[in-house]
């Protein structure tokens, strides 16, 4: 199957992978995950907010005119806590020499504070909208099998993607069983010791057969050559491509990183 | 002594079925920050299931599991976690070998660990927290850095601060629910690192 084609089920992956077929869906994945880095750390040379300001709004644009909005509302969900966090602890509540520009009371807001702040978060956002980007875009399992063409051991790209199939699963039965616990009288809001024992209740039929689960799945992955040595065939088929450009972009990262070092 | 050692030597500590723990811990994880999360607890407990993998089949598999946690949940759910696959990572290392050197044999010799954990996430979470996150986490315990700002202190004694006061009780629930649970799944289900460094 190919990179980018909507055919790919969400139901197996978790929440972050958008369906579609847009132009970002179709870049290489390991061309995506190579631009994150340049991008992130070109957010971090300089000490103003100008340089991840221009990249966070060229993102955002560039996402929006590709009608990829929906990644930036999920970037803003996740970056919107510590933004808050940042401007509360910087901004209001952290001392500085220099004269507040306004106060009320014992509060009191301060420029520098608002300046680094607001640095800060703009740099956040920026990581956070290029990895958002560039995983939202492509199918976990495309990406295990990009990853497997470039040399990496089939078996930590096994992990990776069994861990992101199995984050739903999981997810899954914690409902379940918090709902079967509850019905039974489990109280979610009583006392913190009570909450203490809620928590071991909760947790252990789940972790239990989780890990009796484990011998069942390596008998059926060695069943499947799990640890045989040598090439093998994927269901999921990736066109080998971009090779010099991520290069490139990997390369660009070495000043930037000597510029965000320097700074 | 067979199992110790072969967990102990990344070459031999891979096998199929630490391959397949993987994935598991990782859920794990998830999954003890969401319950924390649904009970309004002041924890994190989001390395439960490195803390497992450690006991289970040592230093190297809980790693590994640690440091893809964080690379699974920060790109299909949350970017930001990526950076704390370092964390995870060194706490996996940390329990693994304890629990290889007899750390789990007594009370006393438990609290050691706990205490090397707590060591191990304030030193290597500080620097990323001050460093990438200017201090912040986006959660509940920022009003504890932020508490520790307002009182003048630097940004890294803040949150040196905010993790010796909220660290060594999720390391605590941590140890003792890995411990627990590992104790409820009946033994031939073990691995048999876990056979020879749980105490039954």
């Amino acid at each position: 199957m190919e990179a980018g084609t909507n055919t790919w089920s969400r139901a197996r992956v978790a929440a972050l992978y958008e369906i579609g077929n847009t132009w970002l869906h179709r870049v290489h994945p390991l061309t995506k995950l190579a631009a994150v880095l340049p991008l992130s750390v070109a957010g971090f040379a300089g000490d103003t907010i100008r340089v991840p300001a221009v990249l966070l709004l060229a993102a955002v644009i560039t996402l929006l005119v590709s009608r990829l909005g929906s990644i930036v509302l999920k970037s803003l969900r996740l970056i919107a806590p510590m933004t808050f966090a940042l401007f509360v602890i910087h901004g209001v509540v952290r001392p500085y020499p220099s004269e507040p520009i306004a106060s009320w009371g014992p509060i009191s807001i301060n420029a520098e504070g608002l300046a680094l702040a607001g640095t800060t978060a703009a740099r956040l956002a920026v990581f956070v909208v290029a990895v958002t980007a560039a995983m939202a875009t492509v199918h976990p399992k495309i990406f295990a099998t990009a990853l497997i063409q470039r040399g990496v051991s089939h078996k930590l790209a096994y992990a990776y993607l069994a861990g992101a199939e199995l984050l739903p699963e999981m997810r899954l039965r914690a409902a379940q069983i918090l709902d079967a616990q509850q019905s039974r009288g489990f109280d979610t809001r009583g006392s913190l010791p009570r909450r203490f024992r809620t928590l071991f209740a909760l947790l252990k039929p789940l972790l239990v057969s989780s890990l009796i689960g484990v011998e069942m799945r390596t008998l059926a992955l060695e069943s499947r050559g799990f640890s045989r040595v040598g090439t093998r065939t994927s269901a999921a088929e990736v066109e080998d491509r971009g090779r010099v450009l991520q290069r490139l972009l990997l390369a660009a990262a070495v000043p930037l990183i000597v510029l965000a070092v320097v700074w | 002594m067979t199992a110790i050692k072969d967990a102990l030597r990344f070459k031999t500590a891979f096998t199929t079925a630490a391959w397949v723990l993987i994935p598991v811990a990782i859920g794990i994880n998830l999954i003890g920050r969401t319950f924390t999360q649904v009970l309004n607890l002041p924890l994190f407990l989001d390395t439960i299931g490195t803390t497992m993998a450690a006991f289970l089949a040592g230093p190297w598999v809980a790693a590994v599991a640690g440091v893809l946690t964080n690379l699974v949940i920060g790109l299909t759910l949350e970017a930001t976690s990526i950076p704390f696959g370092i964390v995870n990572a060194a706490l996996g290392i940390v329990a693994g070998y304890m629990a290889a050197h007899g750390f789990l044999r007594s009370t006393g010799k438990v609290i050691w660990l706990i205490v090397a954990l707590t060591v191990t996430t304030i030193i290597t979470a500080t620097p990323i927290v001050v460093l990438v996150f200017e201090g912040v986490s986006g959660s509940g315990v920022d009003a504890v850095t932020g508490f520790f700002v307002a009182s003048g202190q630097g940004m890294v004694e803040s949150v040196i601060g905010q993790q010796l006061l909220t660290s060594p009780g999720d390391k605590v629930i941590t140890v003792l629910l890995a411990f627990a649970l590992i104790k409820g799944v009946p033994a031939r289900y073990r691995p048999p690192f876990a056979r020879e460094v749980v105490p039954f």
